[in-house]
């Protein structure tokens, strides 16, 4: 009845009926699309619906069975890893300095720094790194340049491509929100901490962290599925040694065979929510805080 | 237990940022045990004060010294002072007996000892059985104490107050004034405490640094400052204070005669001023008798017109005007046969030659 009140009996309607286009249109529809194709054989046209068309759990043994994908398959979920582990040990410095600097200015000046290179797409900001990383780049010149090394280093076959341009694409989503997170800590806190006798460390491990959790763990939860779900990122920067499991699906689906796309894509999906399951319980929060 | 020498010494500290200067040449000695604050209103230098003591900050100039050591380059962690913060800045996520242990296991100390020490200042503080309780399931003064408690646990020489009782309601504060006070008495720890509000440091404190402006402009008891203010500023920001313009006069049986705006009144004059020299009266409200009570032939009568006259319970505040000078207050104490006079009636009002004082022209609050 509260809800009348506030919408009126049209706005009430209205808030409903769109959220249930949202949710069954964009939400549940792709989604159990998805699962119907991932749990039936590829058949022609010809054959759908027919005795052969029975729900199976064979693509499922193709995708994960077949050991070179298996071996993308857990590269990619500890190269997601690093990456999310970079970056939180990147940013959580920035984070923390940008929030105890509260209002001064150099804090707008520094996040416009941190936004400005994300006005441009991701593919091209990929491939500027490609020309940075690249055989006779700028790092490799400054390297050789240096005497550092002898031969230029092969960034792109080591995964140093991928995990450089992963972890520079998804920083952001990381910064902000342990930034907001940390920003609403009472600086007062730190500083009884510190008047108490607790080393720095100790202060961030007693004090800011427990504080900051939802926003940590939301950090790292977001920047470990768009790392795991990057596709233009491993492809332009990765070498022919460093398949991503994106573009497995992705090769599925050029070559037409959705059933088995679709039952990778579901793989993906099943270790995204492991990972949020295992970050929950790392950080122990629970779904209502991260999603704040 | 401890010995008498750990004694808190600021000696001629300033601080300045940039070219504003916060902390002016300031000097005092604080001897072990006592309850001293700094009194002051905002942006007079008292939190720098406390922050330099505390750690937090360094001073530009002087030195701080506890137990005849100097504490300069000593971080906040590690020396022997604990801050009470005006928000108090409890651990939220942390249970009651984890916030008061928190200095004790941060240095180490067995969870034995932690246990030990949590109940000992659980009971000092009247909170037994609150262990863990989370810290919003406090009221506001148990939140107090609780942050006390946390501030002793690590056995401070000297403990700091950040205007801590602002933020409670008036009953409460007054109640809270005289827990610290009984709290710093069983202890025998050193307080300082820094307050805006006259009324709290008046009511706890042994001595009190009148401050403004960066500088301490008067340290004294109580009674000292508020009875024998030395400055106007002092006379002014303690207390409710009349003040007349004027000359000092020639001085008649050891107090000297004031000629103002008021006519010549009879004062104190603690500095010796020279006759002639331009002077203000000082006349505190509570200090005026209604003349019609008072035998006849009593100096500094003034008789005034009736301006306003507000009863509030315990006194009759009534402002009165003597032709086109400034109004002035009287607080008439309610002694039960007090008619409230009309505005517009005149009215004889006189006080003591040794309730006034005469000090040089200056800064008032």
């Amino acid at each position: 009845m509260s809800s009348v009140r506030r919408f009126g009996t049209l706005g009430l309607v209205y808030v409903v009926v769109t959220c249930a286009i949202w949710v069954l249109l964009l939400i549940v529809a792709p989604m159990a699309t998805m699962i119907d194709f991932a749990f039936r054989p590829f058949l022609p046209p010809a054959q759908w619906g027919g005795p052969a068309d029975v729900y199976t759990l064979r693509n499922f043994e193709l995708a994960l069975g077949d050991e070179f994908n298996r071996a993308i398959f857990l590269k990619t979920i500890w190269a997601s890893v690093v990456t999310t582990v970079v970056t939180f040990v990147l940013c959580y410095p920035i984070s923390y300095l940008l929030a105890r600097a509260g209002r001064s200015s150099w804090v707008g000046i520094a996040m416009i720094a941190l936004l400005v290179p994300f006005w441009i797409n991701e593919v091209l900001r990929s491939f500027a790194w490609q020309l940075l990383l690249a055989h006779n780049g700028f790092f490799n010149q400054v390297l050789v340049g240096l005497g550092l090394v002898v031969e230029p280093f092969d960034f792109m076959s080591r995964n140093i491509g991928v995990l450089v341009g992963l972890v520079y694409t998804y920083i952001l989503f990381m910064i902000f929100p342990m930034y907001s997170a940390m920003e609403s800590l009472d600086q007062n806190q730190i500083e009884a901490a510190r008047d108490l006798g607790a080393p720095r460390w100790r202060i961030h491990w007693d004090v800011v962290i427990p504080h900051a959790k939802s926003g940590l763990a939301s950090g790292c939860i977001v920047t470990f599925m768009l790392a795991a779900g990057s596709y233009a990122v491993p492809q332009m920067l990765g070498g022919t040694r460093s398949l991503w499991f994106t573009q497995l699906i992705y090769n599925q689906f050029e070559a037409i065979n959705w059933n088995m796309g679709a039952a990778y894509a579901m793989c993906l999906v099943v270790l995204c929510v492991v990972f949020i399951l295992a970050m929950m319980v790392l950080f122990r929060v629970r779904l209502r805080d991260i999603a704040q | 237990m401890t010995p008498v020498s750990r004694a808190l010494e600021l000696v001629n500290v300033s601080k300045t940022y940039g070219e504003v200067s916060a902390v002016r040449d300031v000097s005092v000695a604080i001897p072990q045990g006592e309850f001293f604050s700094f009194l002051g209103p905002s942006g007079c230098g008292k939190t720098t004060i406390l922050r330099m003591i505390s750690g937090f900050i360094e001073p530009t100039a002087g030195s701080i010294r506890l137990d005849g050591k100097d504490l300069a380059g000593i971080g906040p962690h590690q020396r022997p002072t604990a801050l009470i913060f005006q928000n108090l800045a409890l651990f939220p996520l942390m249970s009651v007996a984890e916030n008061i242990v928190y200095g004790l296991r941060v240095r180490g100390a067995s969870a034995a000892t932690r246990r030990r020490k949590a109940d000992e200042l659980l009971e000092l503080i009247a909170l037994s059985g609150y262990a863990d309780k989370r810290i919003d399931e406090l009221s506001g003064g148990q939140k107090q104490r609780v942050a006390i408690a946390r501030a002793l646990a690590v056995e401070p020489a000297v403990l700091l107050l950040d205007e801590p009782l602002s933020a409670l309601d008036l009953k409460l504060r007054q109640h809270m004034r005289s827990e610290l006070r009984s709290l710093q008495r069983r202890t025998g720890v050193t307080f300082v405490y820094i307050t805006h509000d006259q009324g709290e440091a008046l009511a706890m404190s042994d001595r009190v640094a009148v401050m403004s402006n960066g500088r301490i402009e008067q340290i004294g008891s109580g009674t000292e400052v508020y009875d024998h203010p030395a400055t106007s500023f002092v006379a002014t920001f303690v207390g409710e204070n009349n003040v007349f313009d004027g000359c000092v006069g020639p001085t008649e049986g050891g107090l000297a005669v004031h000629d103002g705006t008021h006519g010549a009144l009879r004062a104190r004059n603690p500095g010796r001023l020279a006759p002639g020299t331009p002077a203000l009266l000082f006349v505190r409200p509570e200090r005026f008798r209604l003349a019609d009570r008072l035998s006849v032939g009593s100096p500094n009568v003034l008789v005034a017109e009736v301006v306003d006259a507000v009863f509030e319970g315990m006194s009759l505040n009534i402002t009165l005007r003597r032709g086109d000078a400034a109004t002035f207050a009287i607080a008439v104490p309610n002694d039960g046969a007090l008619p409230i006079p009309a505005p517009g009636t005149s009215l004889s009002v006189a006080f003591a030659p040794e309730d006034a004082l005469v000090l040089p022209p200056g800064p008032m609050a």
